[in-house]
């Protein structure tokens, strides 16, 4: 089931009354229940995947918990880490690695049919996978207990709203909150709920949804646009993928306010960063900071002098890049984030605070315009359907092809670009996502009828699956 | 707690106020429709041209007999000027490129049907119309169904799609989507320059269907291959929503005492390659579909195998010749009875 559909219309109002109908372990089952049809939605085979990740994890973490041998600990955490990463290497990594072996063996000479097989990659096996990870590592560092249940932790894997394209929680916030005793939210709670789910709409139909047949223009045939076009084009998909990862993000956290559990924030205004380190600390916050956290960290972080920082960085990315999908386009994406992030730290110009303060044009207007081109350029690979199309599409830009953009794509990205910078810049400069509900009611007005028009006009397509369900 | 009721207050009137501001852009909108460019009906301009040019033929009092339904493959491999020529019925290619039994499935029974009164249809498969996972298929789906001319033809057949007539002929800001999401032809109407540059496909031969033939060789090339495969196999599965279109549609043409015909369409041997599992997938298909028509009572007409390679100008149309001696042998097929 996808947010933006008819079937979550009903879904949501029907899971929220009944939900809040039943008693507390009542609503533990029927959340589970919910989540696991949600899922199941899509395709009902793989909650069978889904329930098996998450009794490996109960089981292997109730062991570790239970066990005073630190070797032992050791080998179960292994053991739990080897089974779910071989499920998502099977099922997300086994035609890449067997087409990149056959393609290497063949440039040496050697003839090779290994089975393809035409394996399906269940939506959201990279998010869960990591989630329920993260929990049975946390465990073995002892920084939380093992669930004793096993409904609720089921229900921290499945957990409807964040379970197919993250964010990927913790087990330190998600879980007590699910086996809180929860109270039904008051009223502002539940209007900033709303307005969550209606920017996150809007943010996916009226403007990923606005910008995708710009960008499928564009990436199709790079060599027929002019290079104006081609930077429209890979500025439209910055605008495409933020609009909806980000939309995906806030109807997620949305409708768990109104079930009065808080997920976390994915993203900080990231478009507004002022430096490479600063977009990583804003984009895709819950995947950036588990890279940090059980890889970065666990490789020395930077406590090792700064080549081996250099390569850590490199090594994330890279992984990062995998994370997203098996090509290499997605690896070099990581290497050139890996090496932009190098190169900002060998300039000196890293600082560890993280973003700080408001957005000024004057001040950071410059630095920004950089970041984002950066970007821009590491979104060509990540979009492009080939390592030889990409660099097309960024020969294409320098090599200066003349001409203009076509009027429609302008007409289209310049109220979208202005419309996503607008709702960062006052989400930046107060601090706050639900900064709308503290503006004057004509302002409030004004934004909701642009919010329900934009839905309203822009649906009705044909629909345009969330980018990331594919990773 | 006062924060709190200050804040329900404001979105309460927020509220209010957004409510105002959508009634009076819909009154605006109704106020100005006149001044607005005309609503294309259909989402792409071959069904636009072959829509006047059916209602052109009734208008005139010409009675079509027979009508071939199906993708571009019976776009191209069905011609119905071979098949005017040797019979004395009237025959139209209502195909649609891209369309698959879904959409095929509506088009006929709200819009084609209604329209023309035809006695025969014959609708032409291939594996690629039965897919349930064609990113192409399911696009033009959506497409169409969302298409004013679909709605306002069709007949609902849940609450959902009565909701969405009863928007489409009742609120304005819905009727004319397709217009406010073209800002630059509103644009262009505004300034006086709306020319409707709208031709993704040629103009069809006066009965539906074009047989032009540039004389290029087969094109089975990686270019022409991955594409297609990429949009209309993508995750390739058989059996779901897009057979049970198939079986609605022969058993609608049963209860309306219409004659259908199932052509299981000649393919290339490289077009089977594209599948998944050519034997396998081709063999369930052929299994899926001869099963179909004969439940339904539809004559089955099995041509996959009857053309070779040289007659195909890529792996899954027909050249003209070909589809010329494709049509000759339905005329054959089709029993008088059934016309």
């Amino acid at each position: 089931m996808v947010f933006n559909s008819l079937e979550f219309a009903i879904f949501l109002p029907v899971v929220f009354v009944v939900h809040w109908l039943l008693p507390h372990r009542g609503r533990l089952v029927f959340l589970l229940a919910a989540s696991y049809l949600f899922y199941g939605w899509w395709d009902p085979r793989f909650l069978s995947l889904l329930a098996f990740s998450t009794l490996v994890d109960y089981f292997a973490a109730r062991a570790i918990d239970t066990s005073p041998i630190e070797r032992r600990r050791k080998q179960i955490l292994l053991v739990s880490i080897v089974v779910q990463l071989g499920i998502l290497g099977f099922f997300k990594y086994w035609g890449f690695f067997v087409e990149s072996a056959t393609a290497l063996l063949t440039s040496i000479g050697v003839e090779a049919n290994p089975p393809l097989l035409n394996i399906i990659l269940p939506v959201g096996i990279s998010f869960y996978t990591f989630q329920t990870m993260s929990y049975t590592i946390d465990v073995y560092r002892r920084r939380i207990p093992a669930s004793r249940s096993l409904l609720t932790f089921a229900l921290f894997v499945s957990y409807f709203p964040q379970l197919v394209a993250g964010p990927i929680e913790r087990a330190g916030r998600l879980l007590p909150q699910i086996e809180a005793h929860r109270q039904f939210p008051s009223g502002e709670r539940i209007a900033s709920g709303l307005v969550l789910i209606g920017l996150g709409l809007f943010k996916k139909v009226a403007i990923a949804d606005v910008m995708a047949p710009i960008v499928d223009a564009a990436f199709a045939d790079p060599s027929s646009q002019s290079s104006l076009a081609l930077v429209v084009g890979v500025f439209a998909f910055a605008l495409q993928i933020y609009g909806d990862f980000s939309g995906y993000t806030d109807i997620g956290r949305g409708t768990s306010r109104l079930l009065d559990i808080e997920l976390m924030r994915n993203f900080e205004q990231p478009y507004l960063s002022r430096n490479i380190t600063e977009f990583w600390r804003t984009w895709h916050i819950s995947l950036s900071s588990w890279l940090h956290d059980y890889l970065y960290v666990p490789l020395g972080g930077n406590r090792k002098g700064p080549r081996r920082t250099y390569l850590n960085l490199m090594i994330v990315m890279l992984l990062g890049g995998l994370w997203h999908g098996a090509a290499w386009t997605f690896v070099i994406w990581g290497a050139l984030h890996g090496l932009f992030l190098i190169v900002h730290r060998v300039t000196g110009h890293y600082s560890p605070r993280g973003y700080q303060g408001e957005f000024s044009l004057r001040r950071d207007g410059l630095r920004t315009l950089l970041t984002f081109n950066l970007v821009c350029v590491a979104w060509v690979f990540f979009r492009a359907p080939s390592v030889a199309s990409a660099w097309d599409y960024l020969t294409g830009i320098f090599a200066l092809q003349p001409g203009l953009p076509p009027i429609s794509w302008v007409l289209l990205f310049v109220p979208a670009a202005l419309l996503v910078f607008l709702i960062d810049l006052a989400q930046r400069n107060s601090d706050d996502h639900d900064v709308i509900l503290t503006w004057k009611p004509a302002y409030q007005g004004l934004v909701y009828a642009t919010f329900f028009l934009g839905v309203l006009i822009f649906s009705g397509g044909p629909m345009i699956p969330f980018i990331y369900f594919q990773f | 707690m006062l924060h709190h009721e200050t804040t329900i207050r404001r979105v309460r009137l927020a509220a209010l106020l957004a409510l105002i501001l959508i009634i009076a852009f819909e009154l605006a909108l109704r106020a100005t429709e006149d001044q607005l460019p005309p609503l294309e009906r259909w989402p792409t301009s071959q069904i636009s041209a072959k829509m006047a040019q059916m209602e052109d033929l009734v208008s005139e009092g010409e009675q079509i007999d027979v009508v071939f339904v199906g993708s571009s493959v019976v776009e191209e491999g069905m011609d119905p000027v071979t098949f005017n020529s040797g019979s004395d019925r009237i025959s139209y290619n209502a195909a649609l490129g891209a369309a698959s039994m879904r959409s095929l499935e509506r088009f006929v029974v709200d819009v084609v049907l209604p329209l023309t009164n035809a006695d025969t249809i014959v609708v032409g498969v291939t594996p690629r119309d039965l897919n349930d996972g064609g990113i192409s298929q399911n696009d033009f789906f959506d497409r169409l169904s969302g298409s004013p001319g679909m709605l306002m033809a069709r007949t609902p057949r849940n609450a959902l799609e009565w909701v969405e007539n009863w928007l489409f002929r009742h609120v304005a800001i819905v009727r004319l989507r397709p217009l406010l999401r073209d800002p630059a032809r509103l644009l262009a109407a505004a300034v006086g320059t709306d020319d409707q540059p709208d031709l993704d496909s040629p103009e069809p031969g006066p009965f539906g269907s074009d047989r032009t033939y540039d004389g290029e060789p087969y094109d089975n090339s990686a270019a022409w291959g991955q594409p297609w495969v990429a949009r209309q196999v993508n995750s390739f599965s058989m059996g779901g929503p897009e057979l049970e279109a198939m079986r609605r549609l022969l058993s609608e043409l049963a209860e309306d005492e219409v004659n259908a015909v199932v052509v299981n369409m000649p393919v290339s041997d490289d077009f089977a390659d594209y599948l998944p599992d050519p034997s396998r997938d081709m063999a369930t298909f052929d299994r899926l579909l001869e099963t179909t028509a004969r439940e339904s009572g539809a004559i089955y007409v099995d041509a996959q195998d009857l053309f070779s390679t040289e007659d195909f100008r890529d792996p899954a149309h027909l050249k003209p010749d070909a589809a010329a001696e494709l049509t000759a042998l339905l005329d054959d097929a089709i029993p008088p009875s059934a016309s």
